[in-house]
């Protein structure tokens, strides 16, 4: 049996000429947080679309818990909890009452199971306010309670902090943590927001134009982010010069007349500095830098800045 | 299945449509006993079966069909019950029985209100249980020629004011097709009179009417030879329910999330 809880084999979804999703293969490993990141239209929600078996795939193949998707679905799909673009309640019955038809058509049979749900993500259960007068924020807690009222092995979560102010996108970040270090639960969850993304998953997937680009842990990404050390000196040309002579590398860039940034790792931000004033240049500032995740999003999709 | 079918009662709470519409079947049966002059119970139940059915179930049967249908599109909660996974084809049964029990009940309510009347009225209660079974059947009847409407307004999926205005073509189609004897003075076959669900309940309930005056003597014996027995019209509107609702299985099938 495979390692994966998730696995998706050249997924592909195409409406007409365009590719939705081209040929995704991801792997999300058992008590993992699996967090797939993309800009708006990338492809995230078609592709969580076709592992609940919401959307067919064109072509490919999805196996989840080691079985393929379609055809296995009441084995399958009753394991899952899922959170997919907007919050769908009725909105002419209450946040308890929208939940209890869920549990009731789930077989929930945890008496407790829709106040549990609502106590974790902070409603109030038995609550008289209708789905229709809840603001964005409650809206989404509620879509959260739903995705955990059966208590699934695995989450999938397309952007569960939309709409959340910071306080909330702290308790779910710590919440959805909690599920998987305390509880064991695998969670894919997809995000545009890097830092929410950087603060919380092991395992990356970058997915840019509806195709995988990088998909590893996030200490493998973290080693490959480049470091380098950034200075502010009064003339980078003599700078350069300096560091091809006494140093013998060209592993650096010039940003513009005063900012040099140096990416061979091999010397000591004191010993470059040592040069550099010994040489009679000006050095204002010194900095070792890495690169964000946005740099380096960035830098594999070749682009902008992500959000 | 069974849950599936309370969940989809729960889903009516707090909406005037469901409370509207169990309410109009009071308005015939009071409208008759305001302006005409019923003086059998067999006539009283008529109206019921006739311009209760015809005129107002079935554009309420549609209505509240987009109604079931739309909800979950509009609020974006079919994704939640394929993630169940509900099947799709049990949420259209399912949707479907819903609107069953309700033309039943339409029926039955406005056969209670019509009684109640006749009861003040001191008009003999003749025949009380064959009239209910009469009146019951018609609300069997009256959800199966709604599944065309039905049908149409699953396909194109687009808004009520749409169904509304299929419903009211519709419904009126239907009502003046069974005045019209070159619709309905044709003997069974592939016609109209036969294919078109309210001319064929009138040919089948029509023969239980006892009619009173010349005119309307001579009509129930000019049409007595169209008349058709309960298993064919019985046959007939289970056959086209029967494709109407595949139809919406493999309609509701295709569409995806």
């Amino acid at each position: 049996m495979s390692d994966f809880i998730i696995e998706t084999k050249n997924l592909t979804k195409q409406y007409g000429e365009q590719k939705s999703v081209a040929n995704l293969n991801i792997h999300v490993k058992k008590g993992r947080i699996y967090g797939l990141l993309g800009r708006n239209g990338a492809g995230k929600t078609t592709c969580m679309k076709m592992l609940l078996n919401l959307t067919m795939p064109t072509s490919g193949e999805v196996q989840i818990f080691g079985k393929s998707v379609q055809g296995n679905e009441k084995r399958i799909l009753p394991r899952i909890g899922s959170l997919i673009e907007a919050p769908g309640f009725y909105p002419n019955l209450t946040g308890t009452e929208n939940l209890k038809i869920f549990a009731q058509l789930r077989g929930v049979s945890k008496r407790t199971a829709v106040k549990d749900a609502l106590e974790v993500v902070g409603l109030p259960y038995g609550d008289k306010k209708l789905f229709a007068q809840y603001s964005l924020g409650m809206k989404q807690r509620l879509a959260i309670a739903l995705s955990i009222m059966h208590d699934p092995e695995l989450l999938i979560l397309d952007e569960p902090i939309n709409g959340l102010d910071p306080i909330g996108i702290a308790e779910v970040r710590s919440f959805i943590r909690d599920l998987c270090d305390k509880k064991g639960k695998t969670i894919l969850i997809s995000s545009h927001i890097l830092s929410e993304i950087a603060l919380l998953v092991d395992d990356i997937g970058i997915i840019d134009h509806g195709v995988l680009l990088e998909e590893e842990s996030l200490a493998e990404l973290e080693e490959k982010n480049g470091k380098y050390i950034h200075f502010i000196v009064s003339d980078t040309a003599q700078a350069a010069r300096i560091m091809e002579r006494n140093f013998g590398t060209q592993n650096f860039t010039v940003e513009n007349d005063h900012s040099l940034r140096i990416y061979d790792n091999n010397f000591s931000v004191a010993a470059l500095n040592r040069a550099f004033i010994e040489n009679g240049l000006e050095v204002s500032e010194a900095h070792t830098c890495e690169d964000t995740l946005e740099d380096y999003f960035k830098r594999i999709t070749g682009g902008e800045g992500i959000a | 299945m069974r849950n599936l079918l309370l969940s989809e009662f729960k889903k009516f709470k707090r909406k005037k449509l469901f409370y509207f519409g169990i309410l109009a079947a009071f308005i015939f049966p009071l409208f008759n006993a305001v302006l005409l002059s019923d003086s059998t119970f067999a006539s009283v139940q008529s109206g019921v079966r006739e311009d209760n059915a015809f005129l107002l179930l079935m554009p309420l049967l549609i209505i509240l069909a987009a109604n079931l249908f739309f909800v979950e599109q509009d609020n974006d909660t079919l994704k939640n019950l394929l993630c169940i996974p509900v099947p799709k084809n049990q949420l259209v049964l399912v949707k479907l029985l819903v609107l069953f029990i309700f033309s039943v009940a339409f029926q039955l309510m406005g056969f209670a209100v019509s009684t109640v009347i006749a009861v003040s009225q001191t008009i003999p209660l003749t025949d009380f249980a064959f009239q209910l079974t009469l009146t019951a059947s018609s609300g069997v009847l009256m959800w199966a020629p709604a599944l065309p409407c039905i049908v149409l307004v699953v396909w194109f999926n687009k808004s009520y004011i749409l169904s509304v205005i299929i419903v009211f073509f519709y419904t009126l189609l239907n009502y003046v097709m069974h005045f019209s004897d070159a619709i309905m003075m044709q003997p069974f076959g592939i016609n109209a009179g036969t294919l078109m669900p309210v001319p064929m309940i009138f040919r089948w309930l029509y023969q239980f009417y006892t009619p009173t005056g010349e005119i309307q003597t001579e009509f129930y014996n000019r049409f007595s030879q169209y008349f058709v027995p309960a298993s064919v019209c019985f046959g007939v509107l289970l056959l086209e329910a029967a494709v109407c609702i595949y139809l919406m299985i493999r309609i509701y099938r295709r569409r995806e999330i």
